[in-house]
């Protein structure tokens, strides 16, 4: 919950789940390798 | 209170308007607003203040939700139940010590570096000091305390500021002294899969003998991007990594490092963000479109763009060096 002390905004920060976008990044770049390799050969 | 259509301006309206009426007799006197709130990536929130005679500090209740409860089919009687059920949950706070966030002594081993967007901020950046880090901007919070539920932090201000008596700089170097000294988190992008997925990450990142990619963030993983700010790890990371790496923007929380290889083009990767961003981070935690890359030889982080120019004078040097060496190796016989 946020608040709000004479006109400052205290926020309660947190994180989010890492999980989905660092899972596309790893996919994506497993793409990558893959596509890379079979360019390769 | 019968139920009807009402716009988001007119239900904003209704909660002030009608909201005493659902809380108990001793906030008869409270006053009630519905304030805009800026939060990161200039996004905005409609929040509703509601303060008690008795309270220097308020829950700030964002309406979006709760509208979208009441696009969703549930009765503004019991959209108005629910706002006050988590009002009066929020509201038992002591009253804040206001030298928590007014007197520097206090404040400044509490300074926190936050990275954000520059473009995407110009509205939120206005009435705070911050400093730009390429298409970054650097703002600066104080944090008031981390639990379970997340980290209370309060953004430096303007006004703040010259209450403190000191400059943009000194904030920035104190925020930048405080980073150098907080835990922060640097691991191969397998690891921390395997720790939030378990062994099915293994099989997404097979095991490889020097890391393709690394994670790296503060240990709450809240805002973590800001760990690129800290020259000493990334000397490390370089150390690491032997050389120049890049870093894939990948939320305000967290970055990717990706060793520099040949195979990869950094218009590759700047793709691979873009996707990533709109398909799988929400706009308020998207940190850039971009790509950097650490330059070891000047131990500096720029953008991708700046040092594919930055190389390409680099080449012209050398190849103007040994066309000077041919001719004077020439001249001397």
């Amino acid at each position: 919950m946020d608040y709000e002390f004479n006109g400052i905004q205290i926020e309660q920060e947190k994180g989010t789940d890492q999980t989905d976008r660092l899972k596309a990044y790893a996919e994506a770049t497993k793409k990558a390798q893959e596509e890379e390799k079979d360019g390769a050969e | 209170m019968e139920q009807s259509n009402l716009t988001f301006e007119e239900f904003k309206d209704q909660v002030k308007d009608e909201i005493l009426r659902y809380l108990p007799e001793s906030y008869g006197g409270a006053d009630v607003t519905v304030n805009e709130v800026l939060k990161n990536n200039d996004t905005k929130l409609s929040g509703l203040l509601i303060k008690a005679d008795d309270k220097n500090i308020a829950p700030n209740i964002y309406l979006e939700g709760y509208f979208k409860m009441y696009q969703n089919g549930d009765s503004l009687d019991a959209v108005m139940r629910k706002i006050a059920d988590v009002y009066l949950e929020h509201s038992n706070v002591e009253n804040f010590d206001v030298s928590e966030i007014t007197d520097w002594e206090k404040v400044k081993d509490r300074i926190i570096c936050r990275l954000i967007n520059a473009e995407y901020n110009k509205e939120y950046l206005a009435e705070k000091p911050h400093t730009y880090f390429e298409d970054l901007a650097v703002v600066y919070t104080v944090n008031l305390g981390e639990s379970e539920e997340g980290r209370m932090t309060a953004a430096i201000t303007n006004a703040m500021m010259a209450s403190y008596g000191v400059t943009v700089d000194e904030l920035h170097q104190v925020a930048l002294d405080n980073l150098s000294r907080s835990e922060m988190s640097f691991k191969s992008m397998r690891d921390v899969m395997i720790e939030m997925m378990g062994e099915d990450a293994a099989m997404l990142i097979p095991e490889e003998e020097t890391p393709s990619m690394y994670v790296l963030t503060n240990e709450s993983k809240i805002h973590g991007a800001s760990a690129i700010l800290d020259k000493g790890m990334l000397e490390h990371i370089s150390d690491t990594v032997g050389g120049d790496f890049v870093v894939l923007p990948s939320s305000v929380h967290e970055v990717i490092v990706v060793p520099v290889m040949d195979r990869f083009n950094t218009r590759d990767l700047q793709g691979m963000v873009h996707e990533v961003n709109a398909t799988q981070v929400a706009a308020d935690e998207q940190l850039s479109e971009n790509v950097y890359v650490y330059d070891s030889a000047e131990k500096e982080l720029i953008l991708a763009d700046r040092m594919a120019e930055r190389l390409k004078e680099r080449e012209s040097q050398e190849q103007a060096q040994s066309q000077d060496d041919v001719v004077r190796r020439h001249r001397g016989r």
